[in-house]
């Protein structure tokens, strides 16, 4: 141990250029993995953040072969073609389903919704969106309505009321308490007093949505008292295909995953993690290299002392655990500076920011990347291993040494 | 019966080195020393003396014949047990001092005992300071290697082969890289110590007044041994 110790503090230039070496590639892989981490919890936050992580709505009713008719006559005679009546699907037992889906796991919030297409219009100025009409406290769990809001209110939504996104907002020219009027494609017009604006960071929502209360929902898309979609958020945005599928296998209702719907999203995410991933393996591998070619050097350099050692009754078995000891401490003490220096390097980084473009939202960190403390911790660790790694072949060839050759050689 | 049981043995010790050509050095050596002598080794360069005295000090295999260190027989013995062998029962001495640049003058001297317990016991470093202010280098003991001078660098080597209190010491040519003042002075030094230890002393050299004053000198000529 001291031996090792002393070899290292003797080892001067050389030992702080594998110091060096260990505590880059550790800064970089910690750097590039928190970066990249916290970009995509950044993106994956804003797509999903506002949004349904599942979506399940009432099934369309396809027209089914007559042959598939349960207890088909052996004639029929069709006599007249009906044209289907358009009306939103709704699904009935709306409690019950509400109830069903709290039960299955991951399931963070529930909100029964009546969701349409509408034309809003404002002082002479339309605009197509989508209305969701939910109950407040249910959507809130959803979408966090209330936290984005910039002006009003949203759990306190009265059905006269309606919340829209910042963006739309502005399209429009509306101010809060303006009245906005909303026509469905059935004719159906209300009128709404603006009670909030939000600004949740997802284009869809900021410039194209209007949440209105279930009630006005329900009337303005002339459901009765049912509903026709129900929103899940779940404790894993991840989780989403899983769950659905399980919630599709037991209901009979056409179940919607945010994956399903952003496929490319997830497409580029695993790519990035991915390059991530390989830039650190190159990164620790190259590292790995440079140590154990340096650490060749000094066993060659050495190879006097090491000989004497050998001769004055050290055993293969100590003289290999000198440098492989050598190797741990440098790994050690290597990781540890690279730990520090890239969480340093993150910190400093996401202190650097950018103005909102909303006036009355807090500035953002231009590069919104985050201390992953697994990743730190798990990087250092292998970065230890490596380097111990490293060390071992110059060590095994210390320890083969023999002593007779070294004493001829001079 | 300890008193029998010599400092070192060999019953037709051969050595023959396979390299490209094979070249047999040493062609059957019986030679017995006993404690405290102090045995002079003489031949002409490339007659085999360090080739011996690697076999002696199992720092080598012989490729035929016995080899006993203080009673062990070294064809019983593994690797491992040859290093733990050497540690405890033998010194040596070489032409270069290979101190450790990194350590301290007494931090070399106790080098042995390090590899052996890990840690010297405050008795040993006691040991070990005695014998080097007994070579005069008591105020030395702090002094890297650097610091120091080529008698007083062999001076600290001579030290470190004596620290475990082996039963042999080898000496390889101790002093064929030092002035001949500083040589003679070590070459003295060795003599006194071998006369209050009590270690057997086998001493490579080219000078004969040297040899001279040892208790007996073998000569190596043709790979054998003959002793005048
Ligand atoms: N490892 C080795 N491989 C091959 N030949 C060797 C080896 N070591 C020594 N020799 C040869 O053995 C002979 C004796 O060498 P050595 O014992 O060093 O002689 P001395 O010490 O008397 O000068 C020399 O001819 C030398 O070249
Ligand atoms: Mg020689």
């Amino acid at each position: 141990m001291q031996l090792a110790l002393r070899h290292l503090r003797a080892g001067g230039r050389q030992t702080l250029l594998i110091l060096a070496g260990v505590a880059m590639a550790v800064t970089l892989v910690v750097f590039i993995s928190c970066l990249i981490g916290g970009l995509q919890q950044n993106i994956v936050e804003t797509t999903t953040g506002p949004i349904a992580h599942i979506t399940l709505q009432a099934p369309e009713r396809l027209p089914r072969a007559m042959e598939e008719l349960p207890g088909r006559p052996e004639f029929l005679v069709i006599s007249d073609i009906e044209q289907r009546p358009w009306q939103p699907d709704t699904i009935d037992r709306c409690n019950c389903i509400e109830v069903q889906l709290n039960t299955f796991e991951h399931v963070k919030a529930v909100a029964p919704a009546v969701t349409g297409q509408a034309l809003v219009s404002r002082a002479g100025t339309e605009r197509s969106v989508r209305v969701v009409g939910s109950p407040p406290s249910g959507q809130d769990g959803i979408s966090g309505l209330q936290e984005d809001i910039l002006e009003g209110d949203y759990l306190g939504l009265r059905s006269d009321e309606a919340v829209i996104g910042y963006d739309l907002a502005r399209e429009l020219g509306a101010e809060l308490q303006d009245r906005i009027r909303l026509t469905t494609g059935d004719g159906i017009t209300e009128t709404f007093r603006l009670g909030g604006i939000v600004y949740t960071g997802s284009e869809a929502i900021d410039s194209s949505t209007i949440f209105v209360t279930l009630r006005a929902g329900q009337t303005l898309f002339a459901t009765g008292t049912l509903v026709n979609s129900f929103s899940v958020k779940l404790d894993d945005p991840f989780l989403a295909n899983d769950v659905g599928d399980r919630m599709d296998a037991s209901l009979d209702l056409e179940v919607n995953t945010w994956m399903r719907d952003n496929p490319g999203l997830l497409v580029a995410l695993r790519a990035q993690t991915s390059s991530a991933d390989l830039i650190s393996v190159f990164s620790l591998v190259a590292s790995s290299f440079a140590i154990a070619s340096v650490l060749v050097v000094s066993v060659l350099r050495r190879q006097r002392e090491i000989g004497i050692l050998k001769a004055i009754g050290a055993r293969r078995r100590q003289v290999l655990r000198v440098f492989t000891l050598e190797g741990l401490i440098i790994g050690v003490v290597g990781a540890v500076m690279g730990g520090l220096f890239g969480s340093g390097l993150i910190i400093a980084l996401t202190a650097i920011e950018r103005p909102s473009p909303v006036p009355g939202v807090p500035p953002e960190p231009i590069f919104p990347a985050i201390l992953i403390p697994e990743v730190i911790v798990g990087t250092m660790v292998v970065a230890v291993i490596a380097t111990v790694i490293a060390a071992v072949m110059p060590a095994r060839q210390a320890a083969e040494l023999d002593p007779v050759d070294v004493i001829r050689g001079g | 019966m300890a008193e029998t049981v010599a400092a070192v043995e060999t019953v037709g010790l051969k050595k023959t080195y396979f390299g490209a050509v094979p070249t047999q050095v040493l062609h059957g050596i019986d030679l017995r020393i006993e404690p405290g002598e102090l045995v002079s080794l003489l031949g002409q360069s490339g007659s085999g003396k360090s080739t011996l005295l690697n076999c002696l000090g199992a720092l080598d295999r012989p490729t035929e014949g016995r080899v006993i260190v203080a009673g062990d027989d070294l064809a019983d013995l593994d690797d491992d047990e040859l290093a733990d062998l050497r540690n405890a029962k033998v010194g040596f001495i070489f032409q270069f001092h290979y101190l450790q640049d990194e350590f301290t003058c007494l931090e070399n001297a106790l080098m042995p005992i390090t590899i052996r317990s890990g840690r010297p016991k405050p008795a040993e470093i006691d040991r070990v300071v005695a014998l080097l202010e007994r070579v005069g280098l008591g105020h030395r003991l702090d002094s890297p290697p650097t610091q120091l001078s080529g008698g007083e660098q062999q001076r600290t080597a001579v030290v470190r082969a004596l620290s475990n209190q082996p039963r042999l010491v080898l000496a390889d040519e101790p002093t064929g890289n030092l002035d001949s003042k500083s040589s003679a002075e070590v070459f003295e030094l060795i003599h006194e110590i071998n006369e209050e230890t009590g270690v057997a002393f086998v001493i490579v050299t080219h000078d004969d007044r040297q040899a001279a004053q040892g208790d007996r000198i073998l000569r190596i000529e043709d790979g054998l041994l003959t002793e005048n």
